[in-house]
């Protein structure tokens, strides 16, 4: 692991601003913050940028690292190593408007998979092999960024993600199965073929490359949650397609004490409660209520969404374990999917004290922006299952009780986003969950998500600026600009530099 | 079965509903027709002794307009049985001094032959030397066309003989004060009693009610009066529920680590220590980590649910035309994790009526109460305003604010809600719904009074809801005269208008 050169870094933090009151005064701020030859400042902390190969190809390697740099002070790049998913990894998604850089057409052909290079030795113990990203060529996106960064004192981690095409080579082999026995598009923790997969790519990328850490991430939860509520679909998941139920999770449950066969009972029960619920058949008793008697009467539904979540954090130690066995500097961490701000149910799940057993940082999603239509998309998910007793607003209001936060109303959310404050919140309360362990909080922030419907909120240098300026002020021990380079305009990508040039964090 | 006694075809006919999914019902009864309605009205043996058995009658049939007497049997509570509670100011009827010496048990006379399958065989009551009430109040309420039905109730003292091998344990060992239905001895001393019941006297029907729920409930305190609860307290865990939880597959020891983990939670919320992600979050966070809390809850309340059908068999087998029926509890309208347990459709199978509470009066404090509990526990992130308009439409109703409640009760229109809802319920099953009104039940100082008018209005509300009975709680000696009136003018109003 290179050493960052703190003597280096403090030259040129001196010039930190300050009192910046207005938005012209930070648009202000941001252009002299980009002058050309300015020295860039490089933090102590973790000032992370989450990026994809496509950036370095259409822009230059050099002049990527750059613009990161002087415009946002990025010490440590988050380049998308594999990933069969274009949120983290290719240009804009179509759609969207181009930002302000890069090349101005958007990549139909993406593929996604691993974007260095996969060395076969550590794919011994999987079925899954043939996971190179065809996207480029043979570039081998670590192999050419990783020199580039460290001569300039940049980090270089791994993010990889669990979204996977059902293209790959021998995938259904390891794909979940779901209440009716069939293939999901997701795959199951519990496959040993996936957790052989998973283990053999963090290892070559541990030993085949000079990283400094790795971040993987999972944006999925069990059954339950799937069947009752939605992040990402305001009508709710279908509840049939709720996953895992393959042999492997058949029998770790039985091991675990589970009655498999009362789980499924459950499930079907739940089933046809959500479904009910869904057709606008109101339970005499309501549908809280009806909840709770579905639960009491199926406990093993709640067991089995344990064993789901425990799969999932099972496979962060087994990694965590697997890389610090091979390099204990490197840093391991994980991207803790943007559902732990919405659903109690997952926020549950995701137990801090925990996850710091196997985790030397935590990116914690906080994106403010994107965080409006996602909370009226998942209290809308809920209007006919749990919250289905109570007008929307009613429940949205009971939402930030519990969650801790309090936003705009339930029309306004899409349009306007989440505040600076829900960053703070959702900050403070994640670093006070860690506090006594080694594990650092690093938020995730937004800078120009774009997969929303584009005539929602944008996000803006001032509102960027503020939610920068939050998240330190909630305690933030580092950041990780989110989602990807080519999705950001870099007006706010100035205002995250901005934001920490005046904290005198860069 | 006499003239008097029920017509189970009648209330089979009242009740002939289209089958309905189950969880999804919605046809409403049709109303009971006004010669049909059961009036009936909870009374002690106090009163008879007091009052005299032909005065009471008198005074119950005119005033109240009541055809059914649910006397008080069996209970070491003075809730149903005695004179009023002390403290509570004296009714205009009745003996004008307190019964400080109350004692309890069975106002009837236990025949030995009943009670060969328990150890606990001393439960006659000594309150009133050798009345058998029954034997008393039968053959007067049958002259004047009243039927009886026997009410009897789970609660004991602690120094009947025997009575230490019968009760609960709890989470850390140590025995309650409540029985444990998994208890042979309990489940052969509680079929005793209602075989002894139905075969020594003609009684018209009997009534069970237990108003406990399992440790998940009682650990968050989530009924009226439980912020005084202790989460340490909770039950069951004797070896009885051990053995019929590993008979279920459930991991008894993670099922105790569960409830202490949960234990913990509920002490720092009520100390005032927020959980870091909140305290419905980490509550969550509990229950998924030890779904066996949820498991054990279900053991509970199925054993409770198992001594209702013993109780059924055992009366049914004795006389297979007397009545079997349960007093469920009135946390059924405020804990809707109580709630979601008292799944009508199961019950019903076991059930030829089901007296719900539905007390419009001690509700307002009695709601208020399980708010101020469970605002420290499950719901502690809302404030008590909004924790109290989330239980409303949770729940269904819609009353007064957190404040204005203990002072005003609720309304009639609770009282609707609710019975509309019972019937709802029960659609496509036999069962029949009573619902318990309150009059008169005691309240703190200057908190809401029964008023006769607001008496009247939850009779109508119970009948306009389609309930082919009411049944006037919780006893005659704690229930002033005009407010008895107000509720037998509601039942007068409605058969001069049919």
């Amino acid at each position: 692991m290179s050493e960052i050169d703190r003597r280096t870094f403090l030259t040129g933090v001196a010039s930190g601003l300050t009192g910046v009151a207005s938005g012209a005064a930070v648009l202000n701020a941001s252009a002299s913050a980009q002058t050309p030859g300015a020295k860039p400042s490089i933090s102590s902390q973790n000032i992370g940028i989450q990026i994809g190969s496509v950036s370095f190809l259409d822009e230059g390697t050099e002049k990527v690292i750059d613009i990161l740099q002087e415009k946002a002070c990025v010490n440590t790049l988050f380049i998308a190593s594999f990933t069969y998913g274009n949120g983290i990894a290719s240009r804009q998604l179509k759609g969207h408007p181009l930002p302000d850089h890069g090349v101005q057409a958007y990549d139909d052909d993406f593929h996604g998979g691993n974007y260095a290079t996969p060395h076969l030795q550590y794919y011994k113990n999987t079925i899954i092999k043939d996971v190179k990203a065809p996207d480029h060529g043979n570039v081998d996106i670590l192999e050419m960024v990783i020199p580039v960064a460290k001569k300039r004192g940049v980090k270089v981690f791994t993010w990889s993600e669990d979204v996977w095409s059902p293209n790959v080579p021998n995938v259904d082999k390891i794909q979940e199965k779901d209440l009716y026995g069939r293939n999901a598009r997701t795959v199951c923790f519990n496959n040993p073929d996936h957790h052989n997969f998973l283990l053999g790519l963090m290892e070559d990328f541990t030993r085949s490359y000079d990283i400094d850490g790795i971040m993987w991430g999972s944006e999925r939860y069990g059954a339950f949650g799937n069947m009752v509520e939605s992040v990402h679909n305001r009508n709710g998941n279908d509840p049939s397609r709720v996953t895992c139920f393959c042999n492997f999770c058949q029998a770790k449950a039985r091991k675990r004490g589970i009655n498999v066969q009362r789980a499924f009972d459950g499930f079907h029960m739940l089933e046809s409660w959500v479904r009910a619920c869904r057709s606008g058949q109101r339970p005499t008793d309501g549908y809280y209520t009806t909840l709770w008697r579905v639960l009491f009467r199926y406990p093993e539904i709640l067991a089995w969404e344990t064993m789901w979540n425990d799969s999932v954090h099972e496979t962060y130690d087994a990694i965590y374990k697997l890389v610090k066995s091979i390099k204990p500097d490197m840093q391991v961490g994980w991207h803790v999917w943007h559902a732990h701000s919405f659903s109690p149910f997952f926020r549950a799940q995701t137990d801090i004290q925990e996850l710091s057993k196997y985790s030397d940082y935590l990116k914690m999603t906080v994106y403010h922006n994107l965080g409006g239509t996602r909370m009226e998309t998942y209290i809308t998910s809920t209007r006919n299952t749990i919250y289905g007793d109570m007008p929307i607003d009613q429940a949205l209001e009971f939402e930030y009780r519990i969650m801790n936060y309090r936003e705009r109303g339930y029309e306004e959310l899409p349009y306007t986003g989440l505040s600076p404050d829900y960053v703070y919140r959702e900050t403070k309360r994640c670093v006070e969950d860690a506090k006594g362990t080694k594990t650092q909080i690093w938020p995730g922030i937004d800078v120009d998500i774009s997969n929303m419907d584009p005539s929602f909120s944008r996000c803006t240098p001032p509102v960027t600026k503020e939610v920068t300026l939050a998240a330190y002020r909630g305690g933030a021990q580092g950041l990780v600009i989110s989602r990807k380079y080519s999705e950001m305009k870099l007006a706010n990508l100035a205002a995250v530099g901005d934001a920490l040039r005046e904290l005198k964090i860069a | 079965m006499n003239s008097n006694q029920w017509d189970r075809r009648q209330f089979l006919r009242t009740a002939a509903f289209s089958a309905t999914p189950l969880l999804m019902r919605g046809t409403p009864a049709p109303p009971a027709s006004p010669s049909s309605r059961m009036i009936g009205l909870q009374i002690g043996s106090v009163s008879f002794v007091d009052e005299g058995t032909e005065q009471v009658l008198d005074i119950v049939q005119q005033k109240g307009a009541v055809n059914t007497l649910f006397l008080a049997v069996f209970t070491y509570g003075r809730g149903i049985a005695g004179r009023q509670v002390p403290g509570q100011p004296l009714p205009d009827h009745g003996k004008q001094e307190y019964d400080l010496n109350f004692h309890g048990g069975n106002f009837a006379t236990p025949h030995p032959q009943f009670y060969k399958n328990t150890i606990l065989k001393e439960t006659r009551a000594p309150d009133h030397g050798n009345l058998d009430i029954l034997e008393t109040v039968l053959p007067a309420a049958r002259k004047r066309g009243i039927k009886t039905i026997c009410w009897l109730e789970d609660v004991f003292r602690a120094d009947i003989p025997n009575i230490g091998k019968l009760q609960e344990v709890d989470l850390h060992g140590k025995n309650a004060t409540t029985l444990c239905f998994n208890n042979p001895d309990y489940r052969g001393f509680l079929t005793g009693l209602v075989e002894d019941y139905a075969t020594s006297y003609e009684i018209d029907g009997l009534m069970w009610g237990s108003e406990r729920q399992g440790a998940l409930s009682n650990s968050l305190g989530a009924m009226h009066g439980g912020l005084h609860s202790d989460p340490g307290r909770v039950t069951c865990f004797c070896q009885f529920c051990q053995t019929k939880a590993r008979a279920r597959g459930i991991n008894v020891e993670r099922a105790k680590q569960g409830f202490l983990e949960l234990e913990k939670f509920v002490r720092a919320g009520r100390a005032g220590h927020r959980p870091v992600d909140g305290y419905y979050v980490t509550f969550w966070r509990i229950l998924l980590n030890y779904p066996e809390i949820a498991a054990w809850e279900m053991l509970w309340t199925d054993s409770l649910r198992e001594t209702y059908a013993a109780i059924y068999k055992a009366v049914k087998s004795a006389k297979a035309n007397v009545p079997v029926g349960w007093h469920i509890w009135h946390n059924n309208s405020f804990n809707p994790i109580y709630r979601a347990e008292q799944d009508l459709q199961v019950l019903s199978q076991y059930s030829d009526f089901l007296k719900m509470v539905m007390y419009h009066n001690c509700a307002g404090e009695r709601l208020a109460g399980y708010i101020d509990s469970v605002s420290q526990t499950i719901y502690g992130d809302t404030p008590k305003q909004l924790l109290l308009d989330f239980e409303y439409s949770v729940m269904n109703y819609k009353e007064r604010s957190y404040a204005e409640i203990p002072f005003t009760g609720l309304s009639s229109d609770y009282v609707f809600r609710e019975t509309k809802r019972a019937m709802d319920g029960i659609a496509g099953k036999p069962t029949l719904i009573w619902p318990g009104i309150d009059i008169d039940i005691p309240t703190a100082t200057n908190h809401s009074r029964c008023t006769p008018q607001g008496t009247k209005d939850a009779v109508l509300a119970a009948f306009h809801a389609g309930a082919p009975g009411v049944i006037l709680s919780r006893k005659y000696s704690e229930m002033k005269l005009a407010n008895l009136q107000g509720a037998g003018d509601a039942v007068r109003q409605l058969s001069s208008a049919s």
